[in-house]
């Protein structure tokens, strides 16, 4: 099975590598400037004046776009779940290499629940336009309060270790 | 011509407080939760490369003191700083004085719900 994967994919290694790279990218950054300059914002306006109706409705609608504005983060990143391994079999990669088990570790064990939860918040049940047009108000405050917990943890975790994984395949320092 | 003043993608919310309720986050909660999730994922980071990398791959420096000492400093250390980076974040620290908050009235643009 695997040496038919390498015996047809192979010639195509570096333009899978491009494929990869790319949807990193998209992966890492596509959503840095709606958060830092939108969403963080309005989300500590509201923090600081909870029952101000102005910044709550401004709340609504950043959380609202920002829902949106994660799907090219989220078609990305099963394009590196897939290119990722691919480029693993196809080079003859092993757990001997360190850096790269440490970057597999990284991005399966902590970016893939992440990843998970955050399809759920923006696209699943948790997508606040479709709690909102079902009318389901309380659903709906509920929604972005679990969206605001999920960005408070996960914020630190993703920024070090997006980081740490740009640094560990470009640097291959271990 | 497009008629960019069609108002039919309105949102529809009579009392945006209705449903306020108090954000459940205290700095006490950031704190244990910051601890945790560092111990969590320096363990099972150093576990993972113990086994993957050390037991599979038989590279023998990961059991080391080396190893163990970085993993247990930078435990420490990103517990500490995704403590105070949450409080940043949820505006727990600072007065917010660099911002100000003019009114504004303003027309959102919003997708129509289309039928599936």
């Amino acid at each position: 099975m695997l040496d038919t994967v390498r015996e047809v994919l192979g010639p195509w290694y570096l333009y899978i590598k491009t494929l990869h790279l790319l949807a990193v990218m998209a992966w890492v950054w596509s959503t840095s400037v709606a958060y830092a300059f939108y969403l963080v914002p309005i989300f500590k306006a509201w923090r600081r004046n909870p029952r101000d109706p102005e910044i709550v409705r401004a709340r609504n609608w950043a959380i609202e776009r920002f829902d949106e504005g994660a799907t090219y983060e989220h078609i990305a990143f099963p394009v590196i779940l897939v290119t990722g391994p691919l480029l693993y079999v196809l080079g003859g990669w092993s757990t001997s290499v360190g850096w790269l088990v440490l970057k597999l570790l990284i991005v399966f064990g902590i970016f893939l629940p992440i990843e998970i939860m955050d399809y759920y918040l923006s696209h699943g049940p948790g997508n606040k336009g479709r709690l909102r047009a079902a009318g389901n108000g309380e659903g709906y405050e509920i929604a972005i309060h679990r969206h605001w917990w999920f960005l408070l943890v996960s914020s630190p975790v993703v920024m070090v270790f997006a980081f740490a994984i740009v640094v560990l395949a470009v640097l291959r320092p271990i | 011509m497009n008629d960019h003043r069609d108002n039919s993608g309105e949102r529809d919310e009579p009392d945006v407080l209705a449903h306020a309720r108090p954000f459940s986050g205290t700095p006490a909660r950031y704190r244990r939760i910051s601890i945790v999730v560092s111990i969590a994922i320096h363990g099972y980071l150093y576990l993972g490369m113990l086994f993957f990398h050390g037991y599979l791959g038989g590279a023998e420096w990961v059991f080391g003191w080396k190893p163990a000492v970085f993993a247990l400093v930078s435990c420490v250390v990103f517990a500490r700083q995704a403590f105070r980076w949450i409080m940043r974040l949820d505006a727990q620290y600072g007065s917010g004085a660099g911002w100000s908050l003019p009114t504004r009235s303003v027309k959102l643009p919003e997708p129509r719900q289309r039928d599936r």
